[in-house]
């Protein structure tokens, strides 16, 4: 009964291999649009508008290439700082299928991404009151030039819902490599990073079209 | 595959968790440090400055045997304009005119942390009637107050 339990699970190794090897190099793309940063914008000061296309080689190896512009309008009551600026974002990067049976329909990921964005940003406020002098200051910067360099560490899923849409999910840990934060100190919301100091994680919901 | 998606949920939910990073120290202060023959000024010190409104202010008051202390600048004007006041235990009084000539910097943290201003001193001028001289150590006004920004010799009458 035992070796013919052990026979059984070396046949079906067996088919996922020869499955893995019928494979074509190139095997499609995929492009899609993450919600997760659009959902930041209606219900948030910031946010993102994001695409991705996906090289799909053998089932295991996806490069992916993703671009976005990234938007912020915040303003917070308690300091009157407002802060606003808009860029486009770049992120390239490679992920790999970790499930055993590259044949699935459904997939798991492992990989990273290189993002860069170039941007400006104006941050504003009525009048910042002097203790000691007793006069308004009207605090002010407008088009303060900044970069940004950072990875993204990633790990996903993504199902197969209908013909060629398929649904998915990315968790992300960032870490920023080099950086430019201007003239006035530091920056806020930097665009596809997040608010800068405490983003490290973020997460997309992909909406996916196999073409 | 189930699991890995309870995983992820929790990652995206952790991940919309911030925090606020403004700086623990962040008062933007001016230190003066007595050098010379006189440290610490044995004479009662008090420093003063006139507001926008016409009234004074007293930044220091009758500080006795002090050998350093701290200013704060203004936001946005070109030059401050302070009083040093000696006073000894005798009963005269010797009031020295300072002025700091500097350039202002609006400094941003974060739209949750409350704005600042740094500063570049340019220039130090002042009357001479119980300070010798003033010299810039230290040109940057920011949040770092490890180092004086300004020496100040007081003359010795004691000698």
């Amino acid at each position: 009964m035992a070796s013919l339990a052990v026979g059984a699970q070396s046949v079906e190794k067996k088919i996922v291999e020869l499955e893995n090897k019928t494979i074509p190099f190139f095997n499609g793309l995929a492009v899609s649009a993450d919600l997760v940063g659009v959902a930041q914008m209606a219900f948030g000061d910031y946010g993102q508008y994001e695409a991705g296309l996906r090289v799909n080689l053998k089932n295991k190896y996806f490069p992916v290439f993703e671009l976005g512009y990234g938007k912020a309008d915040g303003e917070d009551v308690a300091t009157r700082l407002t802060y606003k600026t808009s860029a486009p974002y770049g992120r390239v990067g490679l992920d790999f299928n970790l499930m055993k049976n590259k044949y699935d329909v459904n997939r798991l990921y492992g990989g990273f991404r290189y993002a860069y964005t170039n941007y400006k940003f104006d941050v504003f406020s009525p009048g910042v009151t002097d203790p000691v002098w007793g006069e308004s200051a009207e605090f002010k910067a407008q088009d303060v030039a900044c970069n940004y360099h950072w990875v993204e560490f990633v790990f996903g899923v993504d199902a197969k819902i209908w013909g060629p849409v398929r649904l998915g999910w990315t968790a992300r840990y960032k870490r920023r490599i080099a950086h430019d934060d201007g003239t006035v100190g530091n920056t806020w919301y930097v665009p596809g990073y997040g608010i800068e100091g405490n983003a490290r994680l973020g997460g997309t919901f992909n909406v996916i079209f196999e073409l | 595959m189930r699991n890995w998606i309870w995983i992820v949920v929790f990652l995206l939910v952790l991940s919309a968790c911030s925090s606020i990073n403004c700086p623990l120290n962040n008062r933007v202060m001016t230190v003066y440090k007595l050098a010379g023959d006189v440290t610490p000024l044995a004479d009662a010190l008090t420093i003063s400055t006139t507001r926008t409104n016409g009234t004074d202010s007293v930044l220091l008051n009758q500080a006795v045997n002090v050998d350093s202390f701290s200013l704060p600048v203004s936001y946005n004007r070109p030059q401050d304009v302070l009083y040093f006041q000696r006073q000894n235990p005798a009963g005269w009084s010797l009031t020295d005119t300072v002025v700091i000539e500097k350039q202002d910097f609006p400094h941003f943290e974060s739209i949750d942390c409350n704005p600042s201003y740094f500063h570049v001193i340019k220039r130090v001028s002042h009357t001479r009637l119980g300070i010798d001289s003033i010299v810039i150590n230290k040109e940057n006004v920011n949040y770092d107050a490890k180092e004086a920004h300004l020496l100040v010799y007081f003359k010795n009458f004691y000698q």
